[in-house]
């Protein structure tokens, strides 16, 4: 009896060893942070675009100076044409120098934030087209307001790319995936005037003439 | 709604399934015992009486002191006992059995018994301590053993170094490890095991009495007893998981058999800074700005200095006034520092601002009481220890309070044991200093102007408003300003455990450990209005993270030996190991006072202006399955194989397990029959080992693309307002679901040796390792969108190395000394990087990048240009390729790399290299009688290092002071009235460019701020007197030293920063000097009691 109590406690503590933890144990989904699932409904839409449209603002891209890429170019348009002088100490903000003498380089961090920030707003803008379908109880005219103008706002980026770059990409919604980091990685093929045109037509289309101050 | 509904329901199951996990381990630990504590009665009954003898006697060590708890066996039964207090035992055995005496740190004895029942046994010391019993994985090896490359560091070695933490007392003590210490009082130590596996987080893992944790901080070093270092796979990958840095393993104090000891330490030391720095005075930087500006082709003006002379000459006058700017007289009845009127009057001064900052004797304290013992059944050991820092920056200092209290019991026959082992600690770090900070007060001490004194006319602190005074904060200010704020941390952390012997053939283990935290942050920021981009503003900020990790690990071990050749030790075990951590912080501006009491609460704050957040900082789970197996033949072959299997939360479920195998070999060559002859060798072991160790240390949500709602990102005023912005969502994190483990694959040959009566130690490896399936957070293109990228799979890194540990040591009568030293060094290699080997840059500020990591290369080498000299005239500006604009006399001469005539960007290359060529350490000990002398240093050589303070203070950056070397060794031409294309050279040896007020170019980074970083440090001197009786018997203690010791009394380097030990934030980013605060050379005073 003893025997048979003791071979069973064991037979127990092996069994034990081998049954895994439950598989939930080992799923941690995030907390505190919003995942794309949650954002398939209009609150998540409207967000989105409101977010599209900080990409103008000028500031908001991770470890940038807001001056760098401030959609009023003060720097690359005002300083680089001689109409503000940069002033201040030789080693505050160096690289304006650099852009006023048109001496430019690789590492010319200004340069390269305002490259990042043009690609920066135009997949904010094609993130939301590409959502616009899964979204549920959107009415059919706003969703095609939405579209018009996240079209608009990658079209104002594209122009501001063409205006600064000599060749830049240009990614469209086709090619975007948000959750495919080498989708964008579209080639370059000279200059991009007609994607932009296009783009500020088909929004001119979508749009009214004038919205009132109240949206 | 649904989602926090399923939520619950998660949770709830998850406990549910560990509530039934351990009621099953507690069940089975139970019923085994109840059972066998029926089963063992009838062994002993088939004994019979009558051919038994009983055996008495007394075990001591050679000089007469007997040992309890030593172990008498009948040999080849498990028939034994263990001495008492008095080093008596007695034993039933059959007549002509054998005894085995054991001790640990002793011989083992065999005796036979004979005609004589009183059998008294005298053990002989081991001096080579095989018989040492090493905590290694989740059970223990003797020394002897153990076939992995594994280094022990004496306890009472590490702890002869006063620090805050044991990572800081470990640096130069073994061999494989490198230390690079935070010298700020409650700073934690950055420890590198055999070089860099990874780009990311290269920390190794602590296990802690069987808990693992990654964080250092807040342990009393003092409860150590005994520190492990597992650096290769075949010892590490029992670990598996986490291993692939490496494991510390440190076991804390237990009461040891015999009468019980308390013991009171003490110290107290004073500290001041061991270098200073070398900034301009007042009137010496009058004449580097004149002739800064003369040379840029200006006519030298100042705001403040009068320039009068000539180049040759120059005239500086000192005003009497900075504010108003460069007035010799002002009415003084105008001083008003007031939102609505500044006008802050401030006389001239010439102040030397690291004096002002720093200051000297320190005082740095420790406390401490330990009480422990033990009986037959049971031992405790209690600690309760305060220390206390003051740094050598006013205003800034840290201390700790920690209790500890580690006990165990055995019952049923001493089958079962429990146990727990848990210390609580508090510790506070008081003032605002970071290192690496452009204004902190180290870096405040280069930049901050000489003309501006601490305080302004009317006692309010002086700031830099008037003309070109810089816009530095006032260093002392700063510090005063924020000796308010405060980091409270608890921390408890601890196990508590049950073992027992089952069937008597295997025994089961069962801990549970908690590591749990909580950690309070006050940031007070009282305003600056002297500073002249300064306010009137008041804020304070709190914060609060907590966290927690428990860990659940059941074993059951194995250990025969069959045939007293053959011995066997096998184990197999699970483990379950769970994470969280969150944190939030709130802050209000505009209270209407600073004093302390009310700023640092936050309800006294302007309501209108308040900011807060919260988040989660850890969430992560782990389960694990691994067994052991060892195997000796005679203690001379010796095979150990291990495998082991995570699966860890991190990654998704289909690719988040992965296997850890090794195994490792020895060979103790010594016991061979053909060594017989060579008598000089007393013990050779050759080990060879293999294995695989894993790393998972990417974000907890990898395979998640994420999105925030925070203002900045996200937030913009759609409906046209000027005031609030409506929140939007944007992506913050791009996932990766594809993620899977990191295998680290390494090798390690070597061996250990004993020479000539043991008298010397050698202990020698040679190892390498690769980690394929690197996780790095690879650099997304631009055109993806801003966001973080997620860790991907990609790229293998190559490390490999050599460890030498060399010990001698020997006595003459009374004089012993000894005399040991370690020596590593390791290379590192990028063999892949992702499918265009695309270079990683690493941490950029106001010049642009200048670590790269790339294939071919050690990880984080140091980019730029390559200075060549200085060109001495303007035929040879001339004659060089052109570089924009910049070639003339007194400048850089820059090398053209790629051969072009041009020198652009790409002529950027690698210019040096962040990894030491090799580290060491020395020891040496000399005793006579009962004084001894310690002397410790530690060093390494070959490092580089880019002083990025020096950006600021060679060259015309900002407005501010300059470094003497910016003014004294900067070329200058002999005639400077001629015109330029005339000059010749006054120093052609020197080393600095000319000075130029508007010379943006040479401070980009070249070679010109890259420094050799190589150091020896003296870092400890100590001289101990042991009390002998007469002194003991006076003062009714049992034994007790008194010693003098002084700490970083000389360091040795060429490097012309304040501290050769930099300690970066990100391994991409490495040897990276931007302020960081020097050692101190510390004086201390100690006296340990060992009062019954």
């Amino acid at each position: 009896m003893k025997k048979f109590f003791t071979y069973l406690t064991a037979l127990s503590g092996v069994a034990l060893l081998s049954v895994a933890c439950s598989d939930e144990f080992l799923e941690k989904e995030p907390k505190g942070q919003i995942t794309s699932a949650a954002l398939n409904n209009v609150d998540g839409i409207e967000g989105k675009l409101v977010a599209a449209y900080r990409s103008i603002s000028g500031s908001g891209m991770r470890g940038g100076g807001t001056w760098f890429y401030d959609v009023h170019n003060w720097i690359f348009g005002g300083i680089a044409s001689d109409n503000a002088l940069k002033g201040t100490d030789a080693g505050d903000q160096p690289e304006h120098s650099f852009i006023e003498a048109y001496d430019f380089t690789t590492f010319n961090v200004h340069i390269r934030d305002k490259w990042r920030s043009v690609y920066w707003g135009m997949s904010r803008a094609n993130d939301v087209l590409n959502s616009l379908e899964a979204v549920e109880g959107l009415s059919a005219a706003r969703a095609a307001e939405i579209r018009a103008e996240a079209i608009f706002l990658r079209g104002f980026h594209g122009f501001e790319a063409q205006k600064h770059f000599r060749s830049p990409a240009f990614v469209d919604e086709t090619q975007y995936d948000i959750n495919d980091l080498e989708s964008s990685k579209v080639p370059n093929s000279g200059q991009i005037w007609d994607k932009v045109i296009q783009d500020f037509a088909t929004a001119a289309a979508g749009l009214p003439e004038a919205t009132g101050s109240s949206r | 709604m649904n989602l926090k509904h399923d939520l619950n329901l998660k949770t709830r199951k998850q406990l549910r399934s560990a509530f039934q996990s351990v009621c099953f381990t507690l069940l089975l630990g139970l019923g085994t015992q109840i059972s066998f504590a029926f089963a063992t009665a009838p062994s002993m009954e088939a004994l019979s009486f009558m051919d038994q003898t009983t055996v008495t006697g007394t075990v001591t060590d050679s000089n007469g002191v007997p040992l309890p708890g030593a172990n008498v066996v009948e040999k080849g039964t498990s028939n034994g006992v263990q001495t008492d207090f008095d080093g008596n035992y007695a034993l039933n055995v059959q007549p002509g059995a054998v005894l085995v005496v054991s001790y640990i740190g002793f011989l083992a004895t065999e005796v036979t018994v004979g005609s004589n029942s009183v059998i008294d046994v005298v053990l002989q010391e081991d001096a080579q301590a095989l018989d040492e019993v090493i905590v290694t994985g989740y059970g223990t090896q003797s020394k002897r053993e153990i076939t992995g490359a594994v280094t022990t560091v004496d306890a009472e070695e590490l702890l002869s170094v006063p620090a805050t933490t044991f990572s800081q007392q470990l640096q130069g003590r073994a061999a494989g490890v490198t230390i690079i210490n935070d010298a700020t009082p409650g700073g934690e130590a950055t420890v590198r095991i055999r070089g860099f596996g990874t780009i990311g987080n290269n920390n190794p893992l602590y296990v802690i009495d069987g808990v693992p944790s990654q964080a250092q901080g807040n342990l009393n070093p003092n409860d150590i007893e005994s520190l492990q270092v597992l650096k290769d796979a075949s010892a590490a990958s029992i670990y598996g998981s986490r291993a692939a840095n490496g494991v510390i393993i440190i076991t804390t104090k237990k009461g040891k058999a015999g009468a019980p000891k308390i013991a009171y330490n003490a110290y107290y030391g004073w500290q001041t800074a061991a270098e200073d720095v070398e900034a301009l005075n007042a009137r010496d930087l009058g004449e580097y700005l004149y002739l800064a500006d003369y040379y840029a082709g200006k006519t030298p003006s100042h705001g403040q200095y009068g320039f009068s002379g000539s180049p040759e000459n120059p005239q500086i006058s000192i005003p009497n006034y900075v504010f108003p700017s460069g007035a010799a007289t002002a009415d003084e009845s105008l001083y008003s520092l007031t939102p609505s009127n500044i006008y802050a009057i401030t006389r001239s001064a010439d102040t030397d601002w690291w004096e002002e900052v720093t200051q000297s004797n320190a005082p740095i304290t420790n406390h401490q009481i330990q009480a422990s013992g033990a009986t037959d059944n049971s031992q405790y050991a209690f600690t309760l220890n305060y220390f206390s820092q003051d740094a050598i920056l006013r205003h800034v200092g840290y201390e700790r309070v920690s209790i500890r209290l580690n006990s165990s019991t055995k019952t049923l026959g001493g089958k079962l044991e429990i146990g727990e082992n848990f210390t609580v600690s508090l510790d506070n770090r008081k003032g605002g200093f970071g290192n690496d900070g452009e204004q902190n007060a180290i870096s405040g001490a280069y930049k901050h102007h000489p003309l501006l004194p601490v305080y302004d006319i009317a006692g309010n602190f002086a700031g830099s408003r008037g003309l070109n005074l810089g816009n530095n904060f006032n260093p002392y200010a700063t510090l005063s300003r924020n000796q308010d704020d405060r980091s409270k941390r608890f921390r408890i952390f601890g196990n508590a455990y049950m073992k027992t012997r089952l069937f008597d053939l295997l025994d089961f283990q069962s801990s549970f450990g908690i590591d749990m935290f909580g950690r309070r942050a006050l940031d007070i920021g009282r305003p600056q209005p002297e500073y002249v981009e300064g306010n009137f503003i008041n804020g304070s900020t709190s914060r609060f993270q907590e966290g927690y990790q428990w860990t659940f690990t059941n074993t059951i071990s194995y250990s025969e030996t069959f045939n007293d050749v053959h011995d066997v030790d096998a184990y197999i075990g699970v483990e379950s190991i769970e994470a969280f951590g969150q944190e939030f912080g709130a802050g209000r501006q505009r209270f209407p006072f600073e004093t302390t009491d009310i700023i640092s609460y936050l309800s006294a704050g302007n309501q209108g202006f308040v900011s807060n957040y919260g988040g989660v900082q850890t969430d992560f789970a782990l389960w694990s399955q691994f067994a052991k197996f060892n195997y000796g033949y005679q203690g001379k072959y010796l095979v150990q194989a291990i495998v082991r299997n995570d699966a860890s939360s991190r990654f998704n479920s289909a690719a988040n397990s992965a296997v850890f195998p090794a195994f490792s070999l020895g060979w103790r060559v010594s016991d061979e029959s053909f060594m017989d002859g060579v008598s000089f060798i007393d013990d050779l072991k050759l080990r060879y080992g293999w294995g695989q160790t894993g790393n998972q240390e990417i974000g907890d949500y990898n395979a998640y693309t994420q999105f925030t709602a925070a203002n900045n990102p996200a937030a913009y005023p759609i409906d046209g307002s000027s005031g609030s912005n409506t929140p939007g969502f944007a992506a913050s994190v791009f996932g990766n679901p594809n993620a899977r483990w990191e295998t680290t694959t390494s090798n390690n040959i070597g061996f250990d040796s004993y020479m000539f009566d043991s008298r010397l130690s050698l202990e020698f490896d040679l190892w390498n390792r690769t980690t394929s399936d690197l996780l790095l957070n690879v650099p997304i293109a631009y055109s993806a969108g801003d966001a973080g990228a997620p860790a991907i799979n990609v790229g293998e890194m190559y490390n490999e190395g050599v460890d030498i540990n060399l010990n001698w040591s020997d006595q003459f009568g009374d004089f012993g000394y000894s005399i040991g030293g370690n020596f590593s060094a390791y290379r590192n290699e990028i063999k892949q990087l992702d499918e265009f080997d695309t270079p990683i840059f690493g941490q950029s500020r106001r010049v642009p990048s200048l670590t790269i990591t790339e294939v071919g290369s050690p990880i984080s080498m140091f980019y730029g240009f390559q200075v060549e000299g200085i060109f001495q005239s303007q035929a040879e500006a001339d004659a060089w390729p052109t570089y924009a604009a910049y070639n003339a006399p007194g400048k850089f001469k820059i090398a053209d790399t790629d051969g072009n005539g041009v020198i652009n960007d790409n002529d950027r290359t690698v210019i040096g290299n962040p990894h030491p060529d090799f580290v060491y350490g020395i020891n040496l000990n000399l005793n006579y009688k009962n004084l001894s002398l310690n002397l410790f240093g530690n060093g390494s050589v070959g490092n580089d290092i880019f002083n990025y303070v020096r950006y600021f203070a060679d060259f015309n950056t900002f407005q501010g002071n300059r470094s003497i070397r910016a003014l004294n060794d900067a070329w200058q031409p002999s005639n400077p009235s001629a015109p330029r294309s005339q000059w010749t050279a006054a120093n052609p040896n020197a080393t600095s460019p000319i000075m130029d007020a508007n010379d943006q170019v040479s401070s980009r980074p070249s070679t010109y701020l890259i420094e050799d970083g190589s150091y020896f440090r003296l870092r400890n001197v100590q001289l101990t007197y042991d009390f002998g009786d007469a002194i003991n018997n006076a003062l009714g203690i049992t034994g007790g030293q008194v010693y003098l010791q002084g700490q970083n009394l000389l360091t040795i380097t060429d490097y012309s920063g304040a501290n050769p030990e930099i300690q970066t934030g990100a391994d991409t980013t490495l040897g990276y000097d931007g302020g960081f605060m020097p050692v101190a050379k510390t004086i201390i005073l100690g006296l340990n009691l060992n009062l019954y």
